[in-house]
């Protein structure tokens, strides 16, 4: 057989599909090689260093606040680190916060009395319909103008004190006691964990039904007191204070930090409302009707009935949300927090690497959103209805 | 003969506000305890609003009347003195008529899009004139003086950056859409890359690369300024978020609708242009409308690489010493432009989403 003259046929499909590839392939990879070779003549031409190398050479920046101990000797790689891990406290912290004020918000939508519905409503719409940046500008605004200078600081009970740089309070200092009030704590939290899935084998094999709630509590209440007792019941706490030219002791947030986690929280608590009410309502009443008709209480109906299916709805979306407040949290520079983007973005100016990081940055969130996806994934696999 | 089959109608029960009050609001004690707390709640921020913001309230003069108020009111004297920079920048103050003129027809060209007869084409043929005279009113040229864009600001230059990116956006999201759902494999994998990877990062580091790395992928020379910068990483980003939203509906259009369309012998593009895409972006208007929703509101980033849209020129305004003090009515002030245009958008797309789901049934 000689040459197949239909593959060089121009009306021929096969032929059009690799076309079109490479075509598409052609155009893509020579726009790139342009920009790229135009990026090495500038770089170049301005003598700005290359490479990743910069990484190890000392930062000479200071960083407002640090989850981990920080000199502006060190490197800024370990600048990146300290901005990831600010990053992701803001993330956490937000993540936890807009679920609580989301839930409640999405069930007040759902309230059946008009005042609380109503309310509701209102502050969904309201704050969805306002730009993120300008409430974490307003929220800043307002904790920096409406308390007093840090040596001035308003102290309404003894040990909490407010100031334009953030709130305070006691920490408590480490001692056996503590150690032993964490020790039981986490005991408590793995008994009521063990307990409640031996619970449910027991419920599953003879459907008897044994406590689970009020034993939990107990142990969660009782461990951390037995264990602080071990450890010689004395606790001393470090109250914050001030003294001549610093707040000293305690805990503190400064008011970057707590401007960023209270606006960004609340913003994306409005999603989450949203999410929730359409997941409830995602479930037919009829299931409810049904599962009064077979004798459960009202506590069950929720727990066993609605919530189960709900959540099948819930989850996907209230995932995607988490993932927007970690992106969202880089607005952080808005408020002066020093955030994973902000302090990229002054790594930049200062050694004039820009590719490189952007390039860092964008690896760092891609990550992340990775790793939320990957999740997202494994649950909707477990969580999808079995269809016959 | 056949009987006739009567279909039992039901007519939802229309309360009016007190029978409401009464059944959702006062039945039993426990809902009318918490009624009345929030009912003490909502008067009371009522009343605070109400003294604050008007009873009190300065509404013309200067700061210094604004000073003896001593914050037991509000300053809006602020907003006679800031007002017109706020909206639209440092744009030359005799030239001013032509963002006023702009932002008239593109409020005017809203209220026009409820008018249900210009549905579809004619409403897109309308927008078109819109945006291209919106563009001659602040640029200049053909008869008018060239005004630079860095002297627009505020509200102008946000409708700017939205909208002009959002355009291009479109277009470029239909394509990613076809190309993540079509079956060349490399065509695919370009789309799918370029959607993902957008969507992973952050709207502020595009910014920061449109503003830091940008001016090195051209050659010497080639300078791109800054407006336009913003609005390619803008239209990029957004690309990404409308693609996904088309994708959905090409997926959600029932299979046989494709398969009909390749049976009558159509090539692939007459196929997407006169039966797929006609049909699909109609199911997701409302997806798309709150692209353009979450656009408007990110265009408020674009303060981090220094564009004078209105936060930024709110920001401005309060940096002046005399008027510092009085911060949260220029933040309300801009607060209230913002939420207005994002309600209007949103119970836009209400509307649309009633009118397709009311056309959909047919039987």
């Amino acid at each position: 057989m000689g040459l197949d003259p239909s593959k060089f046929n121009v009306n021929d499909r096969k032929f059009r599909a690799v076309m079109a590839q490479v075509i598409t392939l052609l155009v893509v990879v020579g726009f790139a090689a342009y920009l790229v070779h135009n990026t090495l003549v500038n770089l170049e031409a301005k003598h700005i260093q290359t490479g990743f190398s910069y990484l190890s050479d000392a930062s000479g920046i200071s960083i407002g606040e640090s989850l981990i101990p920080y000199e502006s000797s060190y490197s800024w790689g370990y600048v990146v680190l300290v901005g990831s891990l600010n990053t992701l406290q803001v993330a956490i912290t937000s993540i936890i916060l807009c679920t609580i004020f989301g839930v409640i918000l999405g069930l007040g939508r759902l309230s059946t009395n008009f005042f609380v519905a109503r309310s509701s409503t209102a502050i969904v719409e309201g704050l969805r319909n306002l730009p993120l940046a300008l409430q974490l500008i307003v929220w800043y605004a307002v904790l920096g103008n409406a308390l007093p200078d840090w040596s001035a600081a308003w102290q309404p009970i003894h040990g909490l004190l407010l100031s334009k740089g953030g709130i305070s309070f006691p920490s408590p200092v480490a001692s056996t006691a503590l150690v032993g009030l964490w020790i039981g704590l986490a005991t408590a939290i793995l008994v009521s964990i063990v307990w409640w899935r031996i619970a449910k084998g027991i419920h599953r094999q003879t459907s008897r039904e044994l406590p689970v709630f009020w034993p939990s509590l107990a142990a969660l209440i009782l461990l951390p007191l037995i264990g602080k007792a071990f450890g010689g019941w004395q606790m001393d706490w470090s109250f914050p204070t001030v003294t001549e030219g610093s707040l000293e002791g305690g805990f503190g947030l400064s008011s970057e930090l707590l401007a960023l986690t209270i606006g960004l929280s609340i913003y994306t608590a409005t999603y989450v409302a949203e999410v929730v009410r359409a997941g409830i309502q995602s479930v037919s009443f009829g299931q409810t009707e049904a599962a009064r008709a077979l004798g459960l209480s009202k506590g069950k109906i929720v727990r066993l009935v609605v919530l189960p299916q709900a959540m099948r709805v819930i989850i996907p979306p209230t995932l995607n949300q988490y993932l927007n407040v970690t992106k969202n949290s880089s607005l952080a520079y808005l408020v002066g927090y020093p955030d994973l983007v902000s302090l990229v973005y002054t790594g930049i100016n200062q050694t004039g690497q820009a590719i490189e990081g952007i390039a860092v940055m964008m690896a760092i969130f891609l990550t992340i959103s990775l790793v939320v996806s990957l999740l997202l994934n494994w649950l909707n696999a477990r969580s999808q209805l079995v269809s016959r | 003969m056949t009987s006739p089959v009567y279909k039992p109608v039901y007519k939802p029960v229309k309360l009016n506000l007190w029978q409401r009050l009464r059944s959702q609001a006062f039945n039993g004690w426990g809902n009318s305890l918490i009624s009345l707390v929030f009912l003490a709640i909502i008067a009371y921020l009522c009343w605070i609003i109400l003294d604050w913001g008007v009873l009190k309230a300065v509404f013309i003069g200067e700061s210094a009347d604004c000073k003896a108020l001593e914050n037991r009111g509000a300053c809006w004297a602020l907003i006679q003195r800031w007002g017109v920079f706020i909206i639209f920048g440092q744009f030359p103050r005799d030239e001013i008529w032509r963002p006023q003129l702009g932002l008239a027809i593109f409020v005017a060209a809203m209220f026009f899009s409820l008018y249900r007869r210009l549905w579809w084409w004619k409403l897109g043929v309308l927008w078109g004139i819109v945006l291209v005279v919106y563009i001659w009113l602040l640029m200049g040229g053909l008869g008018l003086t060239p005004v630079e864009s860095d002297k627009w600001g505020g509200l102008s230059l946000t409708i700017v950056v939205a909208f002009y990116s959002l355009i291009p956006a479109f277009f470029l999201g239909i394509l990613l859409a076809l190309g993540r759902v079509s079956n060349l494999p490399a065509i695919k994998a370009i789309c799918v890359g370029f959607i993902e990877l957008v969507r992973g990062v952050p709207l502020i580091s595009v910014l920061f690369m449109a503003s830091v790395m940008v001016p090195l992928f051209f050659p010497e020379g080639v300078g791109v300024n800054k407006l336009t910068r913003t609005i390619i990483a803008f239209t990029l980003f957004e690309a990404a978020y409308m693609a996904e939203s088309v994708r959905a509906g090409l997926l959600a259009l029932p299979k046989g609708q494709y398969e009909a369309a390749e049976a009558l012998g159509l090539g692939y593009w007459t196929r997407t242009s006169k039966i797929i895409l006609p049909q699909s972006l109609k199911m997701v208007v409302p997806p798309l409308v709150n692209n353009v929703i979450s656009t408007f509101k990110d265009t408020s980033l674009v303060l981090v690489i220094g564009l004078y849209d209105l936060l930024s020129t709110a920001k401005v305004a309060i940096r002046d010493v005399l008027w510092a003090d009085y911060y949260l009515e220029v933040f309300i002030f801009i607060g209230v432009i913002y939420f207005m245009f994002c309600l209007f958008m949103s119970r836009y797309s209400q509307m649309i989403e009633r009118i397709l789901n009311a056309n959909q049934k047919r039987s």
